[in-house]
C-alpha cells in the first residue's frame, strides 16, 4: 500500500472523527448512533496507520492488494451501517403509523 | 343481549363509490331491521372523499396521512375495540362487496364456530359474480398453497377483503395487524395462534368506479413478498 494512500486514510479517519464530534456538540448526532461512525473512523485510521497488520489478511481473504482490501473494509462498514439504518427505518415506520392512527382517532372523536 | 356489529370501510380516493356504498348499508338496515354501524376510514384521500363523507354525515375517521390498506383497516379495529363492538367486518368502499351476505358472515361468529369468517369467491361451486383475472386467481392459489403448507389449513380466498372477526380478534388486530399484505399475512398468523377461520361463499361485483389498490398484482414482487411473509410468519407479533 502506497504511503499516499496511508496518509489519505489517516486523514479520512481523522476528518470523520472531527465531523462526528462537531455533529455531537451541535446535538445533531445522538451518541448512540455516533458510535458506529467512531468505529468506522477508527477502523479507517488504523488501516492507514498500521497497514502491515491487515496486510496479513489480504491474500487470506482473497484480495490482490492491501489497497483493495481497504476498499473492501470500507464497503463492509457501509453495508453494516445501511443494514442498521433499514432496521431503524422499519421501527420508525411502525411508530409513525401508530401516531397517525391515534392522532386521527383522537381528532375524529373530538369533533363529535 | 344483541351483539354490536360494525362495518369497517377503508376508503382511499373513493369519492365516486363511497356514498352509494353507505346508502346501500343504511337501506339494508331499514329493510331488515338490522343495526350495522359503519365507520369509514378515509386513508388520506387526495380527492373529494372527505367532502362527500362530511356533507352526507357519514361516520368516519380521517387519517392525517395515507397509511395504506393495513394501517387504515387497523384504525377501524382500534375504533371498534375502543367502542366495545362485538363483531367487526372489513367491507370494501368501492362497491365490490354485497351487504346481503353480512348476516351469513356473522352467523358462525354468533354461534361461536369461528373467530374469523372470510367471504370467499372460490368455494361451493359459486359460479356467479366477479372472480378476478386469471393471473390473480393463480396468485391466490399459490398463496393458498403456502398457507396450507405453513398452517395445515386450507384457505381458498386468501386475499379476500371481506372478513368478519369476533371480539377476541378485534382486540388482537387493534394492537397487532400487518401493515403490508394484511389479508394473507394476518390469516396465516392467527391460524398459527390457533384461531378458527371459516370461509363462506359470497358473490363479489366488479369495481363500480376507480382503480383497485393492488397495482402491483402482476408484479412478481407482490408474490415474493407475500410468500416470504407467510414462510416467516410467527404466532404473535411484537405486542403479544
Amino acid at each position: 500500500m502506497s504511503n499516499y494512500l496511508r496518509i489519505t486514510l489517516v486523514i479520512v479517519g481523522l476528518l470523520l472523527s472531527i465531523a462526528n464530534l462537531i455533529l455531537i456538540s451541535k446535538k445533531k448526532m445522538p451518541i448512540k448512533y455516533s458510535l458506529f461512525w467512531f468505529f468506522a473512523a477508527l477502523t479507517i485510521f488504523l488501516v492507514g496507520a498500521f497497514p502491515n497488520f491487515i496486510g496479513i489478511f489480504t491474500k487470506l481473504i482473497g484480495f490482490e492488494t492491501t489497497a483493495s482490501l481497504v476498499i473492501g473494509i470500507i464497503v463492509g462498514i457501509l453495508l453494516l451501517i445501511t443494514l442498521l439504518l433499514t432496521v431503524i427505518i422499519a421501527e420508525q415506520k411502525r411508530k409513525i403509523t401508530l401516531l397517525i392512527q391515534e392522532v386521527s382517532l383522537l381528532k375524529s372523536t373530538n369533533k363529535k | 343481549m344483541k351483539k354490536r356489529v360494525i362495518l369497517v370501510i377503508p376508503a382511499y380516493n373513493e369519492e365516486k363509490n363511497i356514498l352509494s356504498t353507505y346508502q346501500t348499508i343504511v337501506e339494508f338496515n331499514k329493510k331488515n331491521n338490522t343495526n350495522y354501524d359503519v365507520i369509514v376510514i378515509n386513508d388520506g384521500s387526495s380527492d373529494k372523499t372527505e367532502e362527500v363523507l362530511v356533507n352526507n354525515n357519514i361516520p368516519h375517521i380521517k387519517l392525517i396521512s395515507n397509511l395504506g390498506i393495513g394501517g387504515a383497516v387497523q384504525t377501524g379495529y382500534k375504533f371498534a375495540y375502543k367502542n366495545e363492538y362485538d363483531i367487526a367486518i372489513q367491507f370494501d368502499g368501492d362497491g365490490q362487496h354485497d351487504v346481503n351476505f353480512i348476516s351469513k358472515m356473522i352467523e358462525p361468529i354468533l354461534k361461536e364456530e369461528a373467530d374469523m369468517v372470510i367471504g370467499s369467491r372460490f368455494i361451493n361451486n359459486n359460479k356467479n359474480g366477479f372472480k378476478s383475472s386469471t393471473a390473480r386467481r393463480i396468485g391466490i392459489k399459490m398463496i393458498s398453497f403456502f398457507i396450507k403448507l405453513k398452517t395445515r389449513n386450507k384457505i381458498y380466498d386468501t386475499t379476500s377483503g371481506c372478513r368478519a372477526i369476533n371480539k377476541r380478534l378485534i382486540k388482537r388486530f387493534s394492537v397487532n395487524y400487518p401493515l403490508e399484505y394484511p389479508e394473507p399475512i394476518s390469516t396465516t398468523e392467527i391460524l398459527l395462534s390457533g384461531y378458527r377461520i371459516k370461509e363462506i361463499p359470497v358473490e363479489m361485483k366488479e369495481r363500480v368506479a376507480g382503480k383497485s389498490s393492488i397495482h402491483a398484482w402482476k408484479n412478481v414482487y407482490y408474490m415474493v413478498n407475500v410468500l416470504l411473509n407467510i414462510i416467516f410468519a410467527k404466532k404473535g407479533g411484537k405486542h403479544e
